[in-house]
Formats: C-alpha cells, structure tokens, sequence
C-alpha cells in the first residue's frame, strides 16, 4: 500500500456514508423499460453479450474460473454466482462480518463515479470509501493500485479502519499488497493511456 | 517459503513471461485478461480493464477508457484493430444508483466496419439503449473515425480515440497464479494445488503497515523474499477512449450525478466469432 491509499480512521460521518453505501448496495430496483426511445430499425443486428467487466479484480480474484463465464454474459445487478462467490471465497481467509461486509460493498459489480464532484482526480473505490482512496469522484484512474486497495481490503484491516466492522485479527500480512508500483507514463493530454511500447 | 524462493528465482519469472507472448498468451490473465474459454478464442472481444477520469484539465468532462485485446507484445501492434463482429458498450447506470438501482438507462457503443487498422469505427450514443439487458442493438450514431486518429464528435463534444497502447495494468500475475492457481486459464480444467502463500517482497526487512497499523516485516511474517515482478509491463493492447461533457452522462432533465458504469462485449450470436 503507498501513503495514498492509507486510508485515516474514518468519522463518524465517514463511517455512515458508507454504512448507507453497503446498505443501498444489498438490493436493486429494476427500473421500467426505456421510454421515448424510437427502437432499432427492422432488421437491425441483435448482439448478445459475451463479456463484462466494471471493477478490477472482482470476478476474477473472488469468483471460480468455471463461473467467469455466467458472470460475462449477465447484467452485474442480476449475477447468477458472482454475489455468493465473493462471500464465501472471502470466508477462507475472513470471519463472517468481514465476508458480508466484501459482499455489500462490492456487489452489484458496478464502477460507481460520482460526476457530480468537482475535481480532476480519480480514485477507485472513493465514492464507496467517502473519499478515504483519494477523491471522492470514484472512478479509476489510470495509475490507482486496485490490486493494492482489493488486496488491503480481503487480507488487510481496510474495513475495520474504515470503522465498518470489527477488527476479526485474521489479517495475512504477506497477502496485503503485491509490490509492484505504477511505472509507466501517462500522458495529460487525451487519450491519457500511455502510447503503446 | 525458502522452498518458494528455490523455485521461483528471477529468472523463471522471465521466463514465463517470454513464454506467454510465443505460446498464444495462454498463460496470463490480469485484472480481466484471458477471463473465460469464450474470450481467449477471441482477444479483440476480450475486455481487461476500465477506467473512468475527469479530463485532468477540465472537470466537467469525463473520459470512459475500456482496454481490449491483451498481451500485445513490445513492437508488434502492426495490423490489430476491433473486431467488425463485436459491439463494444460501455453501460451507464445514471437513475438512482446512490439508492441501490442500477439498470442501465444510458449506452454508449462502439462498431467497426472492416477488419485491420484502416477500418472505420462508428459511435453510437450516449442514448438511452433500445434495451435493457444483455442483448442490444445498437442506438443511433453520433458519427464515425478513423482508427488509431484522435477524432471529434457530436458537435465538437465528444474526443474519441481507438487504438494501440500500453497496457496500464500492474499486477504481480505470476506470484498471483501460484497462490490462487484456479484463475489461470492455462490451468484449466483441473488446477493445481497452490504453491505459494505469499506474494514476493523484495526484502524480508520491507515493513508491512497498513491504514496505520504495524505488521512487522517481510521476514518477521515469513512472507516470500524475491523480486516482484509486473507481469504486463512488456506488453500493449488496444484502448478505446470516449471523452464527453459530464451533463451527457446525467439522468434525464437532472444534474450530473451518481453513476454505475460497466463495459461489455456482444456479437451477433453470443459465441466468440
């Protein structure tokens, strides 16, 4: 973890925007079919979904390889196996309330940004951590460690700093970051990605 | 974890990863590299990241960055481009996410009309999808470019570019396979039991805070004592970047707000093409 994405003991206020976040995660609402929309033309091609991806590392750290492929072809609010998966692979390291609290936070399996801040910086999981990852914007920029911040909180004790839950004292320190930094050069101008090697 | 150490030296780090680029990349898989049979059939259809970044200069602008076609090695870009078959999506929850609703009600989609680099490439959107769900069509076209050209649309709004990049990915993905050996494609079907409890660090004094709170070392843990390594460093993919004033991503009559953003990939009959 770089001093970035050493998250402060959180606030109380901190502490209830997230609550609210975890909360509001658990459940959806199917909102009606679009309205005023003209529709495809006659003939128009239908195309069927084959893969999905919004946050890094979910699916693919927490979810078996043989369910990948359900999870690609289904919308991240109605996942088949992707919402049990993330607890029960978090209960091989973590107690209970740490593995719920994973499950809460991190399905349904959605990029949260915030376009409402006024600010130039990005920073995964910042709209969920009321900005203790850097920005309350959320998104992800190009140089965030997600592996780092995933890894902080299923090995680490992210959650409980942030004052969601206790402290279960099952942290696996070895596990808590992978030791590779952002070395690579992005540019400030559009496209941003760096011009390829 | 000596017997890790004795192993995994440096050197077969290298090893593997110059062995991903000659044996068609089946041994990698990053933050979504390589994620399912159906997507390693087809790399230009396979999704490995996405990003979401106000434009650094101008915050009321948002760029949407969807990385496709892993694992292009150093210098070899030469003639990779979109796959015609595929429609690209990035899907916009905008109505009620801080609530907890999260259907889709807005798209922005992407095609391209030939294979290879001179292939012209259509936008479609931001629009209200002709469907909610995983078979779409797509909705109407705000214009085309030109693959590889940093291009502006819809009325001097919208900055697109599609085309080759680094991948900006960083991850220690060979320590990573042999501490959860299941998520390698390679693996499959029958995963080896894993091999390491640890990821590298490069020395055992190396200190282990986290949020504040002292872990001891590298070596107090008995954690692995090696050379981490960032697997994708070498190697470049094919990015596809959307920039538009926020107010295009805002419900309906409302302000710009709260938004749950995903990217997919589909073709016309759910198989790889």
């Amino acid at each position: 973890m770089t001093t970035r994405y050493t998250i402060a003991l959180g606030t109380a206020a901190l502490v209830g925007i997230i609550i609210a976040g975890c909360t509001s995660s658990t459940s959806f609402s199917p909102a009606p079919p679009p309205s005023g929309n003209p529709g495809p033309p006659p003939g128009a091609t239908s195309y069927k979904q084959i893969e999905l991806l919004s946050r890094p590392a979910v699916k693919e750290a927490f979810e078996a390889f043989a369910s990948h492929d359900a999870t690609n072809r289904s919308e991240p609010y109605a996942d088949p196996t992707l919402k049990s998966q993330i607890k029960s692979f978090a209960l091989n390291f973590r107690s209970n309330a740490t593995a719920s609290t994973l499950q809460a936070v991190l399905y349904p399996n959605v990029m949260k940004v915030d376009l409402s801040q006024n600010t130039t910086t990005a920073s995964y999981l910042g709209y969920e951590t009321g900005g203790a990852t850097g920005s309350k914007f959320g998104g992800r920029g190009l140089d965030d460690d997600v592996i780092d911040i995933s890894l902080g909180a299923l090995f680490g004790n992210t959650l409980s700093a942030l004052g969601l839950i206790p402290d279960d004292h099952k942290e696996a320190p070895c596990l808590t970051t992978d030791n590779v930094a952002y070395d690579k050069s992005n540019t400030q101008t559009f496209p941003y990605v760096q011009a390829p090697l | 974890m000596r017997l890790l150490r004795s192993v995994m030296p440096v050197a077969a780090v290298f090893l593997l990863a110059f062995s991903v680029s000659l044996f068609s990349f089946r041994a990698a898989r990053g933050s979504d590299h390589q994620d399912s049979p159906t997507v390693v059939s087809n790399p230009l259809a396979d999704v490995t990241d996405v990003f979401a970044i106000p434009d650094p200069h101008d915050a009321s602008r948002v760029a949407l960055v969807m990385n496709v076609r892993p694992l292009i090695p150093t210098g070899m870009t030469a003639g990779i481009a979109l796959d015609p078959n595929v429609l690209y999506q990035f899907k916009i929850a905008n109505a009620g996410v801080a609530s907890g609703t999260f259907t889709e009600n807005s798209v922005i989609q992407l095609t391209a009309d030939t294979s290879g680099t001179g292939q012209k490439i259509t936008l479609y959107g931001p629009a209200k999808p002709n469907e909610v769900g995983t078979k779409n069509t797509t909705v109407a076209k705000t214009g085309s470019f030109n693959f590889g050209k940093v291009s502006t649309l819809g009325h001097g709004q919208i900055k697109v570019f599609v085309g080759p990049r680094r991948d900006p990915f960083f991850f220690d993905l060979a320590q990573f396979f042999k501490i959860i050996p299941d998520r390698n494609y390679a693996n499959q079907p029958s995963p080896p039991p894993a091999t390491a409890t640890s990821f590298r660090f490069a020395t055992a004094s190396q200190p282990i805070v986290l949020n504040g709170v002292n872990y001891g070392t590298a070596g107090s843990n008995g954690c692995a004592i090696a050379r981490p390594h960032d697997l994708l460093a070498p190697y470049n993919l094919i990015s596809i970047v959307v920039e538009m004033p926020k107010s295009m991503l805002a419900p309906p009559g409302g302000k710009p707000g709260v938004i749950g953003l995903w990217a997919t990939t589909a073709t016309p009959d759910g198989q790889a093409e």
